[in-house]
């Protein structure tokens, strides 16, 4: 017979699932450029909430930014393990083909910036956060986020001009 | 997680446009919703849950984690931790099918002479091992193994280990204007000025150049010696070699291009034990696990061992044989626990790892 606090607890975060996957789903592909591993990625993270609420004593505060600092630590790890996969992609030069001219631009060149700057992008121009929601996301000093952000729009700039 | 909540609009039209398009790329991402969120997709099922007696999610999930540290050793990063002990343990060997010469090399001269390197194509077998010491309960689950092949690699470390690189390259017809030149590449790198105030960071920059695609990375570079090295690369038209000019006492080595990974999961319910094997090269292996970054050194029966990852997921990383890099990982063991596995480690029956087929679609990121 299930546990009914289990039970609980998973209706609880079904709930939460469902409101936020697909912005997962999405701050995924934004994140790692790649729309295939996604739905992987996404689900990665809910599965590492999950199991930190469980064992946490207390509610997790803000769910969703700790989802979001876990999408974006997944996705930080994904990149460093598959640069070399990237390289797959210039043999067979893949094309989203339901992205604009002015997209598919902006992707390609979001793909060469850094881990750290294109997220620094993606969390603020998509998500509209501040930078200290930023710094929070990434760990880091809201410092670093300005000069993060300074060298990707100044490369985004020169490249998409 | 909704996007624009906290929306800092601006009237600057660059950044209109960026926000138009990055909404617009969001837009075009398919979400292919999982009706119900499954904890049993994952690495680890509750224990409430059944076992499943197909284990190829938790090799592929357990997987993500391992190959997180396999990108850690290949990537390198500033910390220092000693180099481990690579003495194999009398009863560690089994016979490679191929071996390749040792090629760490020391640059020790300020003379910037070009140095030119082979391909790596050796193909190594590396030893499937499972421990005879295994946390109470856990039983064999599951086991695979595969190769994979990539892009061929020199990786350069410092003395200090205070900054690495890597330089892959590969035969490639470069499509749709994707990659720019290396004169593109490095006016693109070098609007990426440092300023005063950066942390040593991760750079990389990717070009094309005749029959050939180039990506060079640097962890704790700079911006200057990253262009500096990024100047000097060259390859021979069959992509057969590669030439560069090694940053001065930097320690080189081609990386494998052909690996194999073999693996072997247990589990209890909750509890699990993943061993994951990798095709390694005597001599080369001081070096990547020289850039492990915020590796714990422990001592495990005869091995000396790197401890990454926290409770409830920690991770030993260590050198079984010449040939073999293992990575072993658990869900809710204690460090005790996974230290007296990783001492016991001995060789397997490689029928327990048989091949998988479709390679990636099973093992997932293990594929490397």
């Amino acid at each position: 017979m299930p546990d009914p606090e289990f039970e609980l607890v998973d209706a609880r975060f079904q709930h939460f699932y469902d409101d936020q996957y697909a912005s997962a789903v999405r701050l995924v592909r934004m994140l790692t450029g790649d729309s295939d591993i996604a739905d992987d990625l996404a689900q990665d993270a809910f599965l590492r909430v999950y199991r930190y609420a469980q064992g946490a004593n207390a509610p997790i505060e803000n769910p969703a930014a700790f989802l979001r600092t876990t999408v974006t630590n997944l996705c930080r790890s994904w990149h460093r393990t598959q640069r070399s996969s990237q390289l797959r992609m210039v043999r067979h030069g893949a094309v989203d083909d339901t992205l604009t001219d002015s997209e598919r631009e902006l992707d390609h060149t979001l793909r060469r910036l850094p881990h750290d700057q294109r997220a620094v992008i993606v969390l603020r121009y998509w998500l509209g956060l501040s930078e200290a929601e930023i710094a929070t996301s990434l760990d880091c000093r809201p410092g670093t986020v300005k000069s993060r952000h300074a060298r990707a729009i100044r490369t985004l700039r020169k490249e998409l001009s | 997680m909704n996007h624009n909540a906290n929306d800092t609009t601006t009237a600057d039209p660059f950044e209109v446009r960026l926000r138009r398009d990055l909404n617009g790329i969001a837009a075009s991402t398919p979400t292919g919703q999982r009706n119900r969120f499954d904890p049993a997709l994952g690495t680890l099922a509750l224990a409430e849950r059944p076992p499943r007696h197909n284990a190829s999610y938790l090799l592929a999930a357990a997987a993500v984690a391992a190959l997180t540290v396999t990108g850690l050793v290949a990537i390198s990063s500033r910390s220092t931790p000693e180099p481990a002990a690579t003495a194999p343990p009398a009863s560690a060997t089994l016979p490679a099918t191929t071996s390749a010469p040792d090629s760490t090399t020391s640059v020790a001269n300020d003379a910037q002479t070009p140095i030119t390197v082979a391909a790596n194509n050796a193909v190594i077998e590396p030893t499937l091992l499972t421990t005879s010491n295994l946390p109470s309960g856990l039983i064999l689950e599951d086991g695979g193994s595969t190769a994979s092949s990539g892009a061929a690699e020199v990786e350069l470390v410092t003395p200090d280990n205070s900054a690495s690189y890597r330089i892959l390259w590969q035969a490639a017809t470069c499509i749709g204007g994707s990659f720019s030149s290396r004169a593109d590449a490095l006016d693109a790198l070098a609007a990426q000025q440092d300023s005063p105030t950066d942390e040593p960071r991760d750079l990389y920059v990717e070009w094309c150049e005749g029959p050939n695609y180039f990506a060079v990375y640097g962890t704790g570079s700079t911006t200057d010696g990253l262009v500096t090295l990024v100047s000097t690369v060259t390859a021979a038209a069959d992509s057969s070699e590669l030439t560069f000019v090694p940053p001065v006492g930097t320690q080189y080595r081609s990386e494998l291009v052909n690996r194999t990974w073999s693996a072997l999961a247990y589990r209890d319910g909750d509890r699990s034990l993943l061993i994951k094997v990798t095709s390694a090269i005597s001599g080369q292996i001081p070096l990547s696990l020289a850039q492990v970054p915020d590796g714990q050194t422990l001592s495990v029966g005869p091995f000396t061992a790197y401890r990454m990852g926290e409770q409830p997921s920690p991770q030993l990383l260590l050198v079984y044989d010449d040939n073999t890099l293992v990575f072993i990982s658990g869900d809710n063991l204690t460090d005790q626990e996974l230290a007296d596995a990783a001492a016991a480690l001995q060789p397997a029956d490689p029928a327990l790892a048989p091949p998988v087929s479709g390679n990636c679609e099973t093992f997932g990121a293990m594929c490397g």
